[in-house]
């Protein structure tokens, strides 16, 4: 097996940009990344620093302007080409996005959440689906009753847990968050990040987790990627980058979060 | 005690709301079904045969022929009965055509028309076509496709359907142009959807909405365009009883002090159209009514499901 086979995502000089001539807009600049099926990889970073393109890059909702990405090995491009390579890579590489709407108002979640199973897994038998689901809404702490109900019905907390539990079913090596607890309360946000955590050390995914809250981040991540205005400016493990930040803006950034932290203990 | 009074509240804040819509709705919908059962039940209404004639010609109303009689000795109440059924007919026929037309052009101009090659070229070829039509004032359009297609019902429900379809396209197209946006279809692709099944499953039942409410505007518009069309003398063939036809014949008498057989099938259209207005306001009020039950019909989940 040659090096970049055994790596599920490897980007080579990946890079995007945005419009053309003087109205260039430059949202991820060139970078490389090789992504492990058991690494756990923090994106952070500020509004517009391009994570959340980097991140849809990864899964061919954005084509990168420069640069490859490879899923082992072969070229995400040739993956996407032809129907039975595009689902084997969706088998590989789910993604999660922050977005609520990310259901059909029309659907019933078991409807959305039983379809990966079947165009993905290819499990038909509705007692095999059933249970499965039940199974994902049980680890998610969700209650399978609710799958009759449709998006509007439920919580956001709710719907976001389904929204992980569609990509969940489908076993991915490589799960790829996009800001999935931002817009839900800190109590809610804290349950989210145990199950997803739980989750992937259980059935030893690799999880790129994209977020702008350092505390999200470095309690589910063991590596750090500090991202801003589309360069990456910081990488290296949680540990290393929390105490020794190089680079001014994270440092920035540490001490912005350390002075709110300390605000708030003030308070309690 | 206090998980039990949201529930009670929501219960009475909902229940007598939704059975006053419900029986407010219905009601509208009163005019619009007058006019079917008219036409329906035409052949037990009417007092004659719409199409012999059944006394002397140009007969004033009378107790024998309340609404008197034409040129030729027909009864003219039961002409304007008769009426009903051509326009109902053609009304229903066209406003289905149209609409289902209208949402599969409009969705596939919609999805097409901003990728490239032949489907995106195709999509915006349609959707130049869709409002180049649309400039076309309807009787003109309408005498162009029965003067090529010659005249028969056939040709007839086409140039209507062709008049009255452009809004149902436009109003998908926006819609789908609209949804297209939508994360959730992002979603679907992720999770091993086809395009081709998006657009059936998420796209286009998603999008549907202002065309079925536009279909009852649609039936009101066929009978105006019919009976013009009919005026002009390129409706349905005489002497088949239809509204705009009674009306071009009976003109020549009006001036003569004959007012009868060209005002009541006048009225005719006027009562009707105006019947078809209103109950087509309560769509939007039967709307989340029907919408239940249309949310829950899924075509390839359910299929699979079974």
């Amino acid at each position: 097996m040659s090096d970049a086979e055994q790596f599920i995502l490897t980007l080579d000089g990946v890079g995007k940009e945005y419009g053309r001539g003087r109205h260039r807009v430059t949202a991820v600049q060139p970078l490389d990344l090789r992504v492990d099926a058991d690494v756990e990889l923090g994106v952070i970073g500020e509004s517009g620093s391009g994570k959340s393109t980097l991140a849809r890059m990864m899964v061919g909702l954005e084509t990168p302007s420069s640069g490859t990405i490879a899923c082992n090995g072969r070229p995400l491009r040739e993956w996407l080409s032809t129907r039975a390579s595009r689902l084997e890579y969706r088998r590989r590489v789910q993604y999660v996005a922050q977005d609520t709407t990310s259901f059909d108002p029309r659907q019933t979640f078991y409807d959305a959440v039983s379809v990966p199973l079947r165009l993905l897994r290819g499990v038909r038998s509705e007692r095999e689906i059933r249970s499965r689901l039940d199974a994902i809404a049980d680890e998610l702490s969700l209650d399978p009753a609710l799958y009759s109900r449709q998006p509007h019905q439920v919580s956001g907390g709710q719907r976001q847990r389904f929204a992980l539990a569609r990509s969940l079913v489908v076993e991915p090596q490589l799960l790829i968050c996009d800001e999935v607890v931002s817009a839900l309360d800190v109590s809610v946000q804290g349950a989210v990040l145990n199950l997803i955590k739980r989750h992937v050390a259980e059935h030893h995914m690799g999880l790129i987790f994209v977020a702008h809250g350092l505390p999200a981040v470095t309690f589910i991540s063991s590596n750090l990627m500090v991202m801003r205005q589309g360069e990456v400016v910081e990488r290296g493990t949680v540990a290393d980058v929390v105490t020794r930040p190089r680079h001014p803006y994270t440092q920035e950034l540490l001490a912005a979060y350390a002075s709110s932290s300390q605000k708030e203990g003030g308070r309690q | 005690m206090s998980a039990q009074f949201p529930d009670q509240t929501a219960a009475l804040a909902v229940a007598p709301r939704r059975t006053g819509g419900t029986i407010r709705a219905v009601f509208a919908f009163v005019p619009l079904a007058l006019v079917v059962a008219i036409a329906v039940l035409a052949p037990v209404i009417a007092p004659y045969d719409p199409v012999t004639s059944v006394a002397a010609s140009r007969l004033p109303p009378s107790p024998e022929h309340w609404f008197g009689t034409d040129a030729v000795g027909m009864d003219i109440l039961s002409r304007t009965i008769y009426g009903a059924r051509i326009a109902v007919q053609f009304g229903v026929i066209v406003a289905v055509l149209s609409t289902i037309g209208g949402v599969l052009i409009g969705t596939f101009i919609g999805l097409s028309e901003s990728s490239s090659g032949v489907l995106g070229l195709l999509g915006r070829g349609l959707n130049q076509i869709s409002s180049y039509l649309l400039a076309i004032p309807d009787v003109i359009l309408g005498i162009v496709v029965v003067g090529i297609m010659g005249s028969s019902d056939f040709a007839l429900t086409v140039a209507i359907t062709l008049c009255l379809v452009q809004a149902p396209v436009k109003l998908t197209r926006v819609e789908v142009l609209r949804v297209r946006r939508e994360s959730y279809l992002e979603s679907a692709k992720l999770a091993g959807e086809s395009s081709f099944r998006a657009a059936l499953v998420h796209v286009m039942p998603n999008s549907i909405g202002p065309a079925m409410r536009n279909m009852p505007l649609i039936f009101g518009n066929c009978v105006i365009i019919l009976a013009s069309l009919g005026f002009i003398g390129i409706g349905v063939k005489a002497p088949t009883p239809e509204w705009g036809y009674m009306i071009s014949s009976g003109l020549s008498s009006l001036v003569l002090g004959r007012w009868w057989p060209a005002v009541f099938p006048a009225a005719a259209v006027l009562l009707s159209v105006l019947a078809i207005a209103y109950s087509s306001r309560a769509i939007p009020r039967m709307w989340p009514l029907l919408a239940v039950r249309v949310k829950r019909w899924n075509p390839i989940g359910r299929k699979a499901r079974a």
